[in-house]
């Protein structure tokens, strides 16, 4: 597993296609997407998406990305890091902010390598030369 | 030699910015000041930031808006610290160039890389805080967003500065000779 995250418009994703030489059709997007849809694309984006919808469904994250670790594990997950600011006013916010920094640690400590991406650029906080 | 530094807030970013210009100098050192004055609480950031100038041999340049006219201000083949891209695009977005503010700041960038001897660029970490926020400031973060990537794909060396130490995303060779 592979987990690139950071800020809003940094370029995770041009930097993931990059790195990993894909293309646009290797790429899952959360955002737009059910992951009933998924079609075993290589690349998840908006990881943050999918733990929007579990809340919104008053879904568990936590226990829904143990039910889908088996997929994540083969893949390169993309997430944002929204937990750099105030607390939001509105509690479903505030709810969604902790839990995708939640889901970034376990999924950064289940992952071989993950990358922070900052300017386009990635600088590689955990795993080898993958 | 072309340096992009990103930070949040009282990071410490304009200090290192600072140091990493004054050892890139060959003869003029320029200054190149974004900040708009509105009131007493930018006029006391201005004098805390020029005291710590002080002595540098820095020659400050008003730049607010319009990057690419930097051309009349100065001698080519310097040195130049820009800072803050952050309010340079809030002034071309808000006030100045509008939907073609990154094309416009770009096209200074551009100039400057091509006629300067170095450029060192102070830009600002405002990309972490959800997205909580209205179209105007969502299309600010996007266009800092991209303007941080497109200068740090052209950059030789891309630092984070984060509670005064240094995340080194490019050019870590580079730095460490320029720091010697």
């Amino acid at each position: 597993m592979i987990f690139i995250f950071g800020g809003y418009a940094q370029g995770k994703l041009n930097f993931a296609l990059k790195k990993y030489e894909l293309d646009y059709s290797d790429v899952f997007d959360a955002q737009q997407n059910e992951f009933s849809g998924y079609g075993g694309e290589r690349i998840i984006n908006h990881f943050e998406y999918m733990i929007k919808k579990w809340l919104e469904y008053d879904e568990d994250p936590f226990i829904k990305t143990e039910e889908i670790l088996d997929v994540l594990n083969s893949c390169v997950i993309i997430s944002q890091e929204v937990g750099c600011g105030l607390v939001p006013v509105d509690e479903e916010e505030r709810r969604f902010r902790e839990a995708v920094g939640r889901a970034n640690c376990v999924i950064s400590e289940k992952a071989d390598t993950v990358y922070r991406v900052c300017c386009g650029l990635g600088l590689k906080l955990k795993g080898g030369d993958s | 030699m072309k340096v992009l530094i990103t930070g949040g807030s009282g990071s410490g970013k304009s200090l290192l910015a600072e140091e990493i210009s004054v050892r890139l100098k060959k003869d003029i050192l320029y200054y190149f000041a974004t900040m708009k004055i509105w009131d007493d609480e930018c006029r006391s950031r201005v004098a805390k930031h020029r005291r710590q100038r002080e002595g540098k041999g820095f020659t400050t340049v008003e730049v607010p808006e319009n990057l690419a006219g930097c051309t009349e201000k100065t001698e080519s083949s310097q040195t130049v610290l820009l800072e803050c891209m952050s309010n340079l695009v809030a002034n071309e977005q808000f006030e100045g160039a509008g939907s073609r503010t990154v094309t416009e700041i770009m096209k200074g960038i551009e100039y400057l890389f091509d006629k300067m001897d170095s450029v060192v660029i102070v830009t600002n970490e405002v990309f972490e805080d959800g997205m909580n926020y209205n179209d105007d400031m969502k299309k600010y973060i996007e266009n800092l967003g991209e303007i941080n990537c497109l200068i740090a794909e052209k950059s030789d060396i891309v630092i984070e500065v984060s509670a005064g130490n240094t995340l080194i995303y490019k050019g870590s060779e580079i730095y460490n000779e320029i720091s010697g």
